[in-house]
């Protein structure tokens, strides 16, 4: 028997991507089929980054909010164990209710409890429309928040009904907002979107002097990416 | 109390630097460690070189850190045989000193490393492009130092005394009876980001501890060993283990499981590289 076989207690850091899914009535339809597959569908390349080349294991949490808000499990879960459960539309979009239960995950006694350490989470905001409770103080809460001041944001605007200010609100720069204006476009953005902030959010990075190097690098992927999908874009909703 | 002057027996040290599971596509282990032994003092040293894209040469930053931080601390102790250790404003003191000596050599270093290795056409896209408008013209650049940026981590024991001395992330780790870890935290080495010998004030984020007595061991190590581990108690209990091997076995004989340990270790924990620097008392 090795001398270290009876070592215990050995764990991974892990950083989680989260989902923050509009699910109101007016994304049902193509929408939101286009938002289920692309999520199902990146879900493979997302587990292929968490095992082979991240500093941290990658876990995956998704809020959806329509009329309440609704966590798709009650804790996050490693991207390896993770099977997407379909999303349904219905309802209003309380966006402020989401904000507020965000903040309270984005805590140490919540979702960031890993022991091992959490990374700086990377949050993903979809919708097609605007808030229709009052969102502003939780958004206000939300920025003091540390977890969510470091983490990596992207917001996509569904088509051009988005309250895009409000997202730019979100993600502290406009330039993280990106338009869909047709199923594929979605596609591509989702994707897109998930895969660099898995990648960026899992690396270790240089030095508390230059703490949003991390947010600075993923803030120009996803601008250069955003100048390619304008291009090549025609209305289709 | 004197340091220098005095034989230190009964020491056995161990360095280890083991390849992370993820670094290796591309094979190259961003961390370095070294120890140095003689009659009057055992030093071990780690230094973690960073990950991020533009420190594309941490491995030689955090190997130029370690060869620095044994010569210099073997000076600091060779050259001061009068400091007396009861005296904690001449200590401190000597540990700005020494600080700032280890800060410039590595600078000094890198800095010559750069003008002696120009950078490469596969290394100009990962650098900022004002930087390389300088380095252009200049054939330097002021953030030079971030290409090699690396954690420090150094413990040195005397007869008599013991200190360490820390930059950036990692652990030190000293049993006297029960391991503790005796280094104030710092703040700003949060998640995956450290402090590191590359920022711009890099000499006030140098922490140290000294003390006097012998302790049974200090180990020295980078983050990818700590935070492979959820518990702190845990990874603690790892080092007594540890340290256990290197008195019955000695360093060389407890060496090679420790190798392979690590090399499981990384897997299934950080998956970063994973360093330890050993000073180990192995009799009376």
């Amino acid at each position: 028997m090795g001398k270290y076989d009876n070592v215990e207690g050995i764990a991974r850091r892990t950083m989680i991507l989260f989902f923050l899914i509009d699910t109101s009535n007016s994304m049902s339809g193509t929408k939101i089929g286009e938002v289920n597959d692309a999520i199902e569908g990146v879900i493979p390349e997302i587990k292929e980054i968490s095992s082979s080349n991240a500093d941290a294991l990658i876990k995956i949490a998704c809020l959806t909010f329509s009329t309440g808000v609704k966590w798709m499990y009650p804790n996050p879960v490693d991207v390896n164990d993770f099977k997407w459960s379909y999303v349904n539309a219905g309802g209003m979009t309380e966006m402020g209710k989401a904000f507020e239960v965000l903040n309270e995950k984005l805590s140490r006694n919540e979702f960031m409890a890993e022991v091992a350490g959490s990374y700086a989470p990377a949050i993903f905001l979809l919708s097609d429309g605007a808030p229709t409770d009052e969102y502003k103080d939780a958004i206000e809460k939300l920025k003091k928040n540390n977890w969510f001041k470091y983490a990596l944001k992207a917001a996509v605007a569904i088509g051009d009904d988005a309250d895009k200010d409000m997202l730019a609100t979100f993600t502290g720069d406009e330039e993280l907002v990106l338009t869909a204006h047709s199923p594929e476009a979605l596609r591509k953005v989702i994707r897109f979107v998930s895969v660099t902030a898995s990648k960026i959010g899992s690396k270790s990075s240089v030095s508390a002097q230059t703490t949003n190097a991390k947010q600075d690098d993923f803030a120009e992927q996803i601008t250069e990416f955003n100048s390619d999908l304008i291009d090549s874009q025609n209305d289709n909703w | 109390m004197i340091i220098g002057k005095k034989e230190i027996s009964n020491i056995s040290t161990l360095a280890i630097s083991q390849l992370g599971a993820s670094h290796q596509d591309t094979g190259i282990c961003e961390d370095s460690s070294a120890v140095y032994q003689d009659s009057n003092m055992a030093i071990a040293c780690v230094a973690d070189g960073h990950g991020d894209s533009r420190c594309f040469r941490a491995n030689l930053g955090s190997k130029f850190a370690v060869e620095i931080g044994i010569q210099c601390v073997k000076e600091f102790v060779a050259n001061q045989p009068n400091l007396d250790f009861n005296n904690e404003k001449e200590i401190d003191k000597a540990f700005i000193q020494l600080k700032s000596y280890i800060l410039f050599k590595w600078l000094e270093r890198t800095k010559n490393h750069l003008l002696a290795h120009p950078i490469e056409d596969r290394e100009v896209g990962l650098m900022d492009a004002e930087d390389y408008e300088e380095y252009q013209r200049e054939g330097i650049f002021k953030s030079y130092p971030v290409l090699y940026g690396s954690t420090f981590i150094i413990a040195c024991v005397t007869s008599g005394f013991y200190f360490a001395l820390q930059l950036g992330d990692g652990d030190v780790a000293i049993d006297n009876k029960k391991f503790v870890m005796p280094l104030p935290e710092d703040p700003r080495c949060f998640g995956p980001y450290t402090t590191s010998l590359c920022n711009d004030d890099a000499i006030d984020s140098f922490r140290h501890y000294y003390a006097k007595g012998n302790p049974r061991a200090i180990m020295v190590s980078t983050d990818g060993l700590g935070k492979s581990f959820a518990e702190q108690q845990r990874f603690l209990d790892l080092l007594k283990v540890i340290e256990k091997n290197i008195v019955e076995t000695g360093a060389e004989g407890a060496k090679p499981e420790l190798i392979d340990f690590f090399e499981r270790l990384t897997e299934r924990g950080s998956q970063d590289d994973i360093s330890l620097g050993a000073i180990v008392k192995v009799g009376e």
